[in-house]
């Protein structure tokens, strides 16, 4: 089950002090891997870079959900978004079956619903709908619980275990702490450097390791 | 204690072609002066909502509110050109204009003097990115610049919608301390939220998960 997250490197010209640089990372692929790190660590940096990387070998692709939805929503409704990113029809059966998985209460009337009168978490429960609807080998969700209750985040979970199962690669980038906790490994960032990396129960069994140091939020 | 805000018989559907959501339908709260109220309730509940008919952001069906006691009207709030309100929205990703961060703490009013403005740019971190472009800030990042020119404002009514969303613990715990030596301070607080740790930071709460919304005391 073991794989390796390929040797990264990032610059941005208009702040040289800092630079992703990011060895192979060996994973052990039981479960789901979370990156961890304050603000401004290079959290994001690393998940967009994957994704860049991996996008001109289709077998190897990482599929990235940024935090910013309006990169990702570009249709009207989550009918619409799903028919233009596959370019066929949709499964409605399936779709619906999704929308109430992640918690709405009509989900036939939310298939043409659209994301202009959705709120921010309504959004972004949506936009998990379209990439757990996509099923993608290798998945990166950006901070997926940010505007989305603690009852729907357990949801969002369950589904990410799921996925995790069928062989799929995810990672997440999170500060919460019960998405770190049940995460199978753990990256831990500083600066754009991999400070600490392992399997998450040696880690926190790690009486010199702190999740706080990294920003994880334990009261949510 | 004299209602600081008032909601009246407040109605609010949004449309869109044929879709049509109702938000509210019979509102009414009186939110004294000096409270720290906590808004709740799940996506979609009219969190934002009720916190944009406040500002006058958003035009009610029919209802009104009232700023100490003088009717809001629709349109980019008199209240906070005057300094009446500070208001932190939940969209940071296009609150900002200028190139870099330099370029956006210069829009600080001139005549407002912030004692300890270098203290809250060095808690935050900011000092540290002054030459940074917006552009290329993190998401935390983004919401620690918005928190910044939020925290220099002295307005008598605080309004802040899911602030910590992306803030790491550090940082979360900055936000507290300054929202506690606001309330202490005498400020009327309005706080939405998506974590229920932070509940107990206000002395009131607003769940708009409740059929009937009203004003309840921790």
């Amino acid at each position: 089950m073991n794989h390796t997250i390929p040797a990264l490197r990032k610059t941005y010209g208009d702040n040289p002090s800092f630079i992703l640089e990011a060895p192979e990372q060996s994973i052990s692929g039981a479960g789901y891997t979370c990156i961890i790190g304050e603000n401004g660590s290079g959290k994001s940096t690393y998940g967009e870079t994957l994704a860049e990387l991996s996008s001109h070998n289709s077998d190897e692709k990482w599929y990235y959900l940024p935090q910013h939805l309006d990169r990702f929503l570009f249709a009207e409704n989550v009918s619409e978004q799903l028919s233009a990113l596959l370019s066929q029809e949709i499964n409605q059966t399936r779709l619906v079956s999704l929308i109430e998985e992640l918690g709405f209460s009509d989900p036939e009337g939310m298939l043409h619903f659209p994301f202009l009168l959705m709120s921010g978490g309504e959004r972004r429960r949506m936009a998990l709908v379209c990439v757990f609807y996509l099923e993608p080998a290798r998945l990166i969700l950006d901070e997926p619980e940010i505007g989305v209750t603690t009852k729907e985040n357990m949801v969002l979970l369950s589904k990410l275990h799921n996925l995790a199962g069928t062989n799929a690669r995810v990672i997440i980038i999170s500060h919460n702490a019960e998405f770190v906790r049940q995460s199978s490994d753990i990256i831990c960032l500083i600066n754009g450097k991999i400070a600490r990396a392992g399997r998450t129960e040696e880690l926190i069994s790690d009486p010199n390791f702190e999740l706080e140091k990294y920003g994880v939020r334990f009261s949510q | 204690m004299p209602c600081h805000i008032q909601v009246k018989n407040l109605a609010l559907s949004y449309r869109w072609k044929i879709f049509q959501k109702t938000i509210f339908q019979d509102l009414n709260l009186c939110i004294p002066s000096g409270s720290f109220v906590t808004i709740i309730g799940g996506n979609g509940s009219g969190k934002s909502s009720l916190v944009k008919l406040i500002l006058g952001l958003v035009e009610p069906e029919s209802g009104e509110v009232l700023l100490n006691d003088i009717i809001v009207r629709p349109g980019y709030p008199e209240a906070i050109k005057t300094n009446r309100i500070a208001y932190l929205t939940q969209q940071i990703e296009d609150l900002f204009f200028s190139e870099t961060v330099a370029e956006e703490m210069s829009y600080q009013r001139d005549d407002v003097v912030v004692p300890n403005m270098e203290e809250i740019l060095h808690t935050l971190g900011l000092d540290t990115l002054w030459s940074r472009s917006v552009e290329s800030l993190s998401g935390g990042e983004r919401q620690s610049l918005a928190l910044a020119q939020f925290m220099m404002q002295d307005a008598p009514l605080l309004i802040l919608d899911e602030p910590s969303s992306y803030l790491d613990q550090t940082k979360a715990s900055i936000l507290k301390a300054f929202l506690e030596k606001a309330h202490q301070s005498g400020k009327t607080i309005l706080h939405v939220t998506q974590f229920v740790s932070e509940l107990k930071w206000g002395t009131h709460v607003i769940d708009l998960d409740q059929s009937n919304v009203s004003l309840a005391t921790l």
